[in-house]
């Protein structure tokens, strides 16, 4: 406890607020002094629960690595109005298909991507490079040196990510089959 | 061939089948189909059949279909013919294998991207507080605009310079340093201590043609104020150029 009610928590609270981007927990023990074994995960729990306890509007979310400040979806129907410009368009199922398979497969190539949907791929993958949820990661050592990708950091913010390991399991067979005979 | 204007008044889009392996797996559901045991002509005439539809609405999805659709009648034609002889019935592999696999693996693929359409509804019903970088940092540097940049940024960014330039549409034309008037000089110079030469014999110390061509004018223009004469003894003959004498 520090004098005028200053704690830790109200500090990383601070830091995380005022910065205008994802923060990581490096960059902020980096501002704090004497912080090398703090837990900042743990201290943005505490915060996120006493946000909760009081009903606020928002909560801190871990994304790409970082720490962020966003408003809950509950109260999406308002805030959209704010950003009358920024209409963000939902992904196409083709897309989607498309990068789960980048983002599960990567790094992958486009023969790969198209072999596993049955269809040509081009269109969708220029999509998703535009959009940078995708980048080129290489070429693969094989006839042709396809080009190779893999997902950005962009596609971990978009879908609120914090890293690679945060996206959902794929399904084993069994399931799959499972859900086909269902 | 169909012109790309016509192709896109026919375009029809149909929403429910992102490609060929979806409508298949389309099929098994509808039909509770075990996938370990699909009943391929059904499902080939099924498939074909839909094929049929589509290949008059859209040419462009339907390449792909094709492909899917030759592999079935494969399958078909091979579970048609009796076993090899001699073979044991459990060395025998089901000739469906290949495209079960195929849709199980396809299926897991369209089962993770439905979580990742639920993640995306989610977060995007979430607004991020940002401030513009400008407000706090002032202007972006060069650094700033340097730092995401991608391979397929710079690709992007010269393929659109390189459409953007303008064509090159001078041609330089270059000037001719001879004139007709020099030519004659160097006709009448030519001849030396003698009184004829053949235009042949010229025309080989110059370098260009179109100095040739100037030097034949300018022995248009020498035998028009009769201070030569020329001769050819046959068509296409050696032109011999006299030189006319002043004495006469």
């Amino acid at each position: 406890m520090k004098s005028n009610g200053i704690t830790i928590d109200k500090i990383i609270e601070a830091i995380i607020f005022a910065s205008p981007e994802p923060i990581s927990e490096r960059r902020i023990k980096d501002c704090i002094e004497g912080t090398e074994d703090l837990d900042v995960d743990s201290k943005v729990n505490e915060l996120n629960n006493e946000y909760e306890r009081n009903g606020r509007s928002f909560k801190i979310i871990n994304v790409a690595g970082g720490y962020q400040m966003t408003t809950l979806p509950d109260y999406e129907q308002w805030v959209r109005r704010v950003f009358v410009a920024r209409g963000r368009l939902r992904l196409s199922p083709q897309a989607l298909e498309t990068l789960s398979i980048v983002a599960y497969r990567q790094p992958v190539s486009k023969p790969t991507m198209e072999s596993i949907r049955g269809i040509n791929c081009d269109g969708v993958i220029k999509t998703l490079l535009e959009r940078n949820l995708i980048t080129i990661k290489g070429r693969e050592e094989s006839p042709g040196r396809p080009i190779l990708y893999g997902t950005t950091n962009e596609f971990l913010r978009y879908f609120g990510l914090i890293n690679l390991k945060d996206l959902p399991e794929l399904k084993e067979i069994e399931e799959i089959i499972g859900a086909v005979e269902d | 061939m169909a012109s790309p204007l016509l192709v896109d008044q026919y375009r029809v889009r149909l929403p429910i089948f992102e490609g060929p392996l979806d409508l298949l797996i389309f099929f098994i559901k509808r039909d509770e189909i075990d996938i370990y045991d699909i009943p391929i002509a059904k499902i080939t005439q099924d498939f074909l059949d839909y094929l049929n539809l589509m290949t008059a609405l859209n040419l462009v999805l339907a390449g792909d279909f094709m492909v899917v659709a030759a592999t079935l009648m494969r399958i078909k034609a091979k579970m048609l013919l009796p076993p090899t002889p001699g073979e044991e019935e459990e060395d025998i592999e089901d000739p469906r294998q290949e495209l079960v696999e195929m849709l199980i693996e396809y299926k897991r693929f369209k089962e993770a991207a439905g979580e990742l359409r639920d993640i995306e509804e989610d977060r995007l019903k979430m607004f991020p507080r940002i401030q513009s970088m400008e407000d706090i940092y002032g202007g972006p540097t060069v650094e700033d605009s340097l730092t995401d940049v991608t391979l397929y940024d710079l690709l992007e960014t010269v393929k659109r310079i390189l459409s953007d330039m303008p064509e090159d549409l001078t041609h330089d034309v270059e000037t001719i340093g001879n004139t007709i008037e020099e030519q004659m000089g160097v006709i009448e110079g030519f001849f030396g201590e003698r009184n004829e030469y053949t235009f042949m014999e010229l025309a080989k110390t110059i370098k260009k043609r179109v100095v040739v061509i100037l030097t034949f004018l300018a022995l248009l223009e020498l035998m028009r104020s009769r201070k030569i004469t020329i001769s050819q003894d046959k068509f296409l003959g050696e032109i011999l150029i006299r030189k006319v004498s002043n004495e006469k």
